[in-house]
């Protein structure tokens, strides 16, 4: 605590230095009003003790000053005067003093009255602290809810590219509907013309080589386009199927291995050309009993986690399926850079992301944890001995004549 | 003699395609791509099968469904659709499709087969009919149905 004596007088300057100094207390002095104002602006004492009768400002006057200044923090003002009357000590109050001794005054009932002001600073000091802690919050909080709302626009949109693909999906059955089936058609109509191509023997040489080739050719180009419909086929049927609103909360007897394939079709653009993909499935696993739908999403979502974690570079990502006791386990693993130590818990919370601003909603894991802990199973989030992230989830098998209910997510 | 289909879609080249297939393993084939003309057509020819689109503009393929089965209920309607929903398929078994096939139509034998079921089914209320006139030659005049 700095304090700050202002008095003209000489000796009783110094007897109150001596006083104060002695309690422990920082001491400045000075001998008049203006020297006075010029410490209070320069040195910031916490307290001050202002004679009433000063040259240049009054000690009155002085207080009035100190109190209309808004940039300074609050002194404890106590007035020093010879004064006594009533309407002196109104004066004095007044003008925004803290409190008055009339001189001569006891050392022990001054140094108690500075303690006391000593405490009310105290006070104005944590009062002042926790406010700038609740504004630099406030702050905080401010730009954390628009950096939210942005991410919502976001989902907002992504929402609405589901819908649309699911239109799409729709529309993209026709054409493939008259590809195949005019395919059929021209594969019976090879039937037919095969065996007379074949047997003419008429034809020139050239034109006869020719004709060979295409004897030879035909049924594989007919199986392309064939093959080439059905994947088409297939990745719809995966998009529509990803695309149906979740509200139907579908329970059905699942295979995890499809879910992966299926999941593993959906991302193939993404998984493409920088990712390898290893796959241990073990064969014959115990149904489990889930919206199967959802299960597909939370491994797009750990999938596509993964590509972008290894990023231009690729990696590889493997995916293992295995029996575990009374359940199901799939493990996802990588070789990127793996989690922070420090942000493994933070992860687990809605909307954390690395990603840039608007890539990525920072829904994903929360949204992933929310479906495996509906469908009564867990999620592990760990980092790999070496390198890269390891996602262990367990299922639990469905098992005959038990009832189990599926929360559905969206009700939350 | 040929069993005649009509096939009615509003997508052109569905039509196209479905009628080449079905004309080369000889049937009959006619199309009409909306609900009205299908009407029309209907009343000029005899036909025995209807392949029915489900989701049409104007008259939907369920409208059509309803009339055709009104105003000739020997005709049996095969309906196609992408858009599969448990209201469409419960529609078309309310009102008495023979059946309902998804696009896309990744494999026609399911369409054939359900038009060869029709053609069977049909044939053997023929075979009925001509053994009635075997039996009761008294009875034989004017036997309604075409």
């Amino acid at each position: 605590m700095k304090i700050l004596i202002g008095e003209d007088d000489t000796s009783s300057r110094h007897l109150l230095e001596r006083m104060t100094a002695g309690s422990g207390y920082e001491v400045i002095s000075a001998e008049n009003g203006d020297k006075c104002w010029e410490a209070i602006l320069l040195e910031r004492p916490d307290i001050a003790i202002l004679d009433w009768i000063m040259p240049g400002i009054e000690g009155v006057s002085l207080c009035r000053k100190i109190r209309d200044k808004e940039s300074l923090p609050y002194i404890y003002i106590i007035l020093l005067t010879c004064k006594g009357k009533n309407q002196d000590i109104l004066t004095g109050f007044d003008a925004g003093a803290d409190d008055y001794i009339v001189k001569p005054f006891d050392k022990d009932i001054l140094l108690s009255r500075v303690a006391v002001g000593a405490r009310v600073v105290g006070y104005d000091k944590q009062l002042t602290e926790k406010n700038d802690q609740l504004q630099r919050y406030s702050f905080e909080m401010k730009e954390l809810a628009e950096e939210r709302s942005r991410q919502l626009v976001h989902a907002e949109r992504m929402a609405t590219v589901g819908l649309l693909s699911a239109g799409i999906a729709h529309e993209i059955n026709n054409p493939t509907s008259f590809i195949s089936g005019n395919i059929q058609t021209l594969d019976n109509f090879w039937k037919d013309v095969e065996p007379v191509l074949r047997s003419d023997e008429d034809c020139g040489q050239a034109l006869s080589e020719k004709m060979n080739f295409v004897l030879e050719e035909m049924p594989k180009t007919i199986e392309g386009i064939r093959l080439g419909v059905k994947r088409i086929s297939k990745i719809v049927n995966g998009l529509k199927g990803f695309c149906r609103k979740g509200q139907e909360n579908v329970l059905v007897e699942g295979d995890v291995n499809d879910c992966v394939e299926q999941s593993l079709e959906l991302c193939r653009s993404v998984l493409k050309y920088r990712i390898t993909v290893e796959k241990k499935l073990t064969e014959n696993l115990p149904r489990i009993k889930a919206d199967v739908q959802q299960i597909e999403q939370v491994m797009v979502n750990l999938f596509i986690n993964a590509a972008d974690a290894m990023g231009d570079k690729g990696g590889i990502l493997t995916i293992e399926t295995k029996a575990g006791q009374d359940c199901v386990i799939i493990i996802v693993g990588d070789n990127g850079p793996g989690f922070p130590e420090d942000k493994l818990d933070a992860i687990k919370k809605p909307f954390y992301t690395t990603k840039p601003a608007g890539s990525g909603t920072g829904l994903g894991l929360f949204i992933v944890r929310g479906i495996i802990e509906n469908h009564q199973g867990q999620i592990k989030i760990e980092n790999r001995p070496g390198d890269g992230a390891l996602f262990t989830i367990t299922l639990p098998v469905f098992s005959e004549g038990e009832k189990r209910e599926v929360k559905n997510t969206n009700s939350r | 003699m040929k069993s005649k289909i009509l096939i009615v879609d509003d997508e052109t080249e569905i039509c196209d395609m479905l009628s080449r297939h079905f004309r080369y393993i000889g049937y009959d084939v006619d199309t009409a791509q909306d609900g009205i003309t299908a009407m029309e057509k209907l009343t000029q020819t005899h036909f025995q099968i209807v392949i029915l689109d489900i989701v049409m503009p104007g008259m939907s393929g369920v409208d059509v469904l309803r009339a055709v089965k009104q105003q000739y209920p020997m005709i049996h309607v095969i309906m196609i659709t992408g858009y599969v929903t448990l209201e469409n398929v419960l529609g078309c078994m309310r009102h008495h499709a023979d059946t309902c096939v998804f696009k896309p139509l990744e494999d026609l034998t399911e369409l054939e087969l359900a038009v060869s079921d029709a053609v069977v089914s049909l044939k053997q209320w023929q075979d009925k009919l001509k053994t009635l006139r075997a039996m009761a030659p008294k009875y034989t005049g004017e036997i309604y149905g075409r």
